[in-house]
């Protein structure tokens, strides 16, 4: 076990519970953001069939689906890269860690980047927060997605930075993987947000 | 994926679950636009069915292997599907008022 645990970068967890308290932390943050997201979801749900005709601003006229596809992969890919990061770290390659994490930070750059060109165009066409109950179910399900989004970019960038400097070695991998939990997180409230509300037709 | 030592897979799982995700997106995106084709009722709740299990199984592979979920502690596991649980309660439980009410 111990070998094991040496082989991981993991630290021994002298804890009451024999298991690290930072990682119990983060998976009961996470399992309340599961109630967050899964209330905001459900929102939209409940309210969808009264988005059918909102006058040329509801989701079958302005939702563009190649477009969010694209940014599903940016996302996904965000995760492969982060995992190959910590993975790198591990094996006590922290130059190939830092090279993994920016270019997770990049994609997740990239995602906000789109995403908000998406709600600008939106915008454009004349839907903002408060103009129907499409434009409010779906700006605060995704604008909570988007910040979440961007307190992990700056997470990720904080790591690299600390890794610059040395603080970040193959021992303390672990802060490394509780930062992955919130990320891997993010992506798959994103693969929830992308089925129920871009992918499953309601008629 | 049998290669994995004690805590966390290899690269090459890490690889081979992207390409999981990757080839699952892709074929939900597929059947989006072959939507059409689902006129009927019963074959229009085939289709969400199987969007639903094509986004469960890609959660449930982020989950249990980029969030380790397959090797840590069994504590994490069940942390985790208790705040999973009180969310599918909430939602069903809001669905059901929203309906009837």
């Amino acid at each position: 076990m111990a070998a094991a645990d040496q082989h991981s970068g993991h630290e021994g967890h002298h804890t009451t519970t024999g298991i690290s308290h930072n990682k119990l932390l983060m998976w009961s943050f996470l399992a309340s953001d599961c109630m967050f997201f899964g209330s905001l979801i459900m929102m939209y749900m409940v309210y969808r069939p009264e988005m059918t005709d909102l006058g040329g601003l509801g989701p079958n006229d302005l939702l563009d689906i190649p477009f969010s596809s694209l940014m599903t992969f940016v996302l996904l890919m965000s995760s492969l890269a982060f995992v190959l990061g910590l993975s790198s770290l591990q094996r006590g390659n922290e130059a190939g860690m830092r090279i993994w994490l920016t270019t997770t930070a990049l994609l997740g750059l990239l995602f906000l980047g789109g995403e908000s060109f998406e709600y600008m165009k939106f915008y454009g066409e004349g839907l903002s927060i408060g103009e129907n109950i499409f434009g409010t179910a779906y700006f605060v399900t995704t604008g909570f997605h988007k910040i979440h989004v961007g307190i992990g970019v700056i997470w990720l960038l904080g790591i690299v930075a600390m890794s610059y400097r040395g603080r970040v070695p193959k021992e303390r991998s672990e802060m490394v993987e509780i930062a992955g939990l919130y990320w891997h997180f993010v992506d798959i409230v994103w693969i929830v947000i992308f089925t129920f509300i871009f992918l499953v037709p309601y008629r | 994926m049998a290669e994995e030592h004690a805590h966390h897979p290899s690269d090459r799982t890490y690889l081979k679950v992207g390409s999981l995700l990757f080839i699952l997106t892709a074929v939900e995106i597929a059947l989006y636009f072959v939507e059409d084709a689902f006129e009927s009722e019963w074959s229009l709740y085939l289709l969400i069915a199987a969007l639903i299990i094509l986004s469960s199984f890609k959660f449930i592979l982020v989950v249990m292997y980029y969030m380790h979920l397959k090797w840590d502690d069994r504590m994490f596991s069940w942390f985790f599907l208790a705040g999973m649980f009180v969310a599918a309660a909430i939602i069903l439980a809001m669905m059901a008022m929203y309906r009837y009410y």
